[in-house]
């Protein structure tokens, strides 16, 4: 019944239910991607404030969200 | 609240720090951040503990709970159903996980910690880093074993903390076996009433 009505919801964009949620995957999918590639441009030596830059975002708040991760 | 924490359960928490660090690509200290299935493989690990006895039950035991957590799925970031919603508004995550993997190796999802999770250390020198999730779990199975009076935490509070708190990728790893918390929680009962 329930992986039914899943599938059901998921097949129709129009369906808040599925809108909503599929924001909120996105999110996340937001979030890992944003962790691996800030990951992979402070192994590759890029600095923070190079890294914020292209994010769109102040140094500051890139630091702050990833220092703690990654170290430095 | 680790006080609280019998021997066992306390190695089940351990044998998960040390499945971080393998799984996960360790940090300078060589430590692993710890997340929930690594506690699933924890509990797993105790073998002779009811929490294993239980798992076992359903087919889940150390080895294949090892193997389904390895191979580091796209599922483990995002849900089967999360996954369809994606595709319903246009979005293949199936494809932008194809495409990472390509650049970075199967093990960069492992690598990619959710950025925001303040990560705290427990378990004293001996342990290591644990994620908001994991930490949840484990404050759930104080929870767990409060709900069941009892004065302790094992291993089976531990899977009971982990099926009332499910995180990907576990929700899909466990009903791929059919484990529910209700099920669990009344194996665990039947396990832990002295024998008549």
């Amino acid at each position: 019944m329930e992986p039914d009505q899943t599938l059901t919801a998921a097949a129709d964009p129009a369906d808040p239910e599925t809108g909503l949620r599929a924001v909120a995957a996105l999110r996340k999918l937001v979030d890992q991607l944003e962790a691996l590639q800030v990951r992979n441009a402070r192994q590759r030596g890029w600095s923070w404030q190079a890294i914020a830059d292209a994010l769109g975002v102040t140094r500051q708040a890139v630091h702050q969200k990833h220092a703690h991760r990654l170290g430095g | 609240m680790s006080e609280r924490f019998t021997r066992a359960a306390r190695q089940a928490v351990l044998e998960a720090v040390k499945a971080a660090g393998q799984l996960t690509g360790a940090d300078k200290a060589g430590h692993g951040l710890v997340r929930p299935e690594h506690l699933l493989l924890g509990v797993a690990a105790a073998r002779q503990e009811v929490g294993a006895r239980v798992l076992a039950g359903f087919g889940l035991d150390e080895a294949a709970v090892r193997r389904a957590i390895t191979r580091r799925d796209p599922r483990t970031v995002l849900s089967a159903a999360e996954m369809a919603a994606l595709r319903a508004v246009g979005i293949d995550a199936d494809e932008v996980f194809r495409r990472i993997e390509e650049a970075f190796g199967d093990t960069a999802w492992f690598l990619a910690d959710a950025p925001e999770e303040p990560v705290r250390r427990l378990f004293g020198r001996r342990g290591g880093r644990f994620g908001t999730e994991a930490r949840r779990v484990l404050e759930q199975s104080l929870r767990q074993a409060l709900a069941l009076k009892h004065r302790h935490i094992g291993t089976e509070h531990i899977l009971l903390g982990l099926l009332a708190l499910p995180q990907p990728p576990l929700p899909d790893l466990l009903a791929r076996h059919g484990v529910t918390y209700e099920q669990v929680r009344q194996r665990v009962l039947a396990a832990l009433r002295p024998a008549a």
